[in-house]
């Protein structure tokens, strides 16, 4: 009999009946294709389990955990300043789409600061306990990038430990240059400076928007900043 | 203030497995955390549609795979770019060359796979789903489960072990 496709993957994964199992199997013994075939298989379910085994290690940003625990906060993000109110409302006027994508994070920069009450992961920016902090894509590349000068999304340039030992990270995306510091599982934005043509017409260089951030961060920390080991051990240890 | 239940611990419970199928499905972290959001307030929501002593994890899944297939799905093919496809996952952050080089490959691999086999190898293999819970969180007969479930697979093989 031939053993078609369909059904030796199924033997592979342990889905056959017990008669279906025993014809593929006399077919394997008479074939040294079809073992091939199997062990195959094998390899590539260990190679896609390794692939994405780093994401169950990585710890669980906050904003998942409150998005559970405490869905009012999360979803409505506190009560909001009248200030903030405001620029949500100015947000809203400029009618730009919704974007839930990494890869366009650069757009729904261009808003703003989205103040993320009424769609969490909505914009780069959100408020919680009255200050403001990171949420969506910036949240989490805070929390799981290295630094690197590799182009992304959104460029973590450097990490830093402030005077009150709490970690901070000197970022930038297309739009925007900024200063985040970890504080209470956030990460809250001290700094946050427009630049690039993105930003509501008024051209600024990024480079320079950079530099004040970067005079901010030296002003952090006059020892420097974090080197390799240092940041990935901190990030391991979720920016405790 | 909502007081800690079987239903929020087992969410939590499930989270680090959520973001898997999360990153698996949009091949992106970020817009799998999203996604992850998204879904964890879908199923608040709809709390009272699930039964207990019933799965939660397939229940989960199914909620999240048909938020991807509803609303981010069409988003992110009218956004997608050249840059975001080669940035793939950008899951491990791996320091050494030779692990990055290998997260990419395996990421264009399942990249070029179309949706209905990817998220059929992903249940599967990645997510240890039989193939009737598997189809009954995508919401398709068995038969064309196992199906696509071997073509998908037979792709993987191909370009993954073509481009070595």
């Amino acid at each position: 009999m031939t053993i078609d496709r369909d059904m030796l993957a199924a033997y592979a994964e342990g889905q056959l009946d017990e008669a279906d199992r025993a014809r593929v199997e006399a077919a394997i013994a008479a074939d040294p294709a079809l073992a091939e075939d199997v062990a195959r298989h094998r390899a590539l379910r260990e190679r896609l389990q390794a692939h994405f085994a780093p994401v169950l290690d990585m710890p669980v940003p906050e904003r998942l955990l409150d998005a559970v625990r405490a869905p009012e906060q999360a979803s409505n993000v506190v009560e909001l300043s009248a200030v903030r109110a405001a620029w949500a409302d100015t947000a809203r006027k400029l009618a730009f789409p919704r974007l839930i994508l990494g890869g366009a994070l650069a757009a729904s920069l261009a808003i703003g600061l989205v103040v993320g009450s009424q769609m969490p992961g909505s914009g780069p920016v959100g408020s919680a306990g009255g200050q403001l902090v990171a949420q969506g894509t910036l949240d989490t590349a805070l929390t799981t990038q290295l630094a690197s000068a590799d182009p992304q999304p959104v460029r973590v340039l450097l990490s830093l430990r402030n005077a009150q030992g709490r970690y901070c990270r000197v970022f930038q995306t297309d739009a925007l240059a900024g200063l985040a510091c970890r504080d209470e599982g956030r990460w809250k934005i001290d700094r946050l400076q427009n630049g690039g043509p993105e930003s509501g017409g008024q051209y600024r260089q990024a480079g320079s928007a950079l530099g004040d951030v970067m005079a901010a961060a030296q002003g952090l920390a006059p020892e420097g900043a974090l080197d390799h080991e240092a940041e990935k051990a901190a990030l391991d240890a979720g920016w405790k | 203030m909502v007081l800690s239940t079987d239903f929020e611990d087992g969410i939590v419970a499930l989270l680090p497995r959520l973001r898997r199928f999360a990153a698996g499905l949009s091949r992106d972290l970020a817009t799998g955390d999203d996604l992850c959001q998204m879904t964890i307030e879908r199923a608040l929501k709809a709390r009272h549609q699930w039964a207990q002593g019933t799965r939660l994890d397939s229940w989960m899944y199914r909620i999240m795979r048909n938020l991807w297939i509803d609303e981010i799905r069409a988003n992110k093919r009218r956004q997608q770019t050249f840059v975001e496809e080669e940035a793939g996952m950008a899951v491990g952050v791996a320091a050494e060359q030779e692990a990055r080089t290998e997260l990419r490959f395996v990421d264009r691999a399942l990249a070029r796979l179309p949706d209905e086999q990817r998220e059929a190898v992903l249940l599967v293999m990645v997510e240890g789903y039989g193939y009737q819970e598997a189809a009954d969180i995508i919401g398709c007969p068995v038969g064309t489960l196992s199906s696509r479930f071997a073509r998908g697979r037979d792709a993987l093989h191909l370009l993954l072990e073509g481009g070595q």
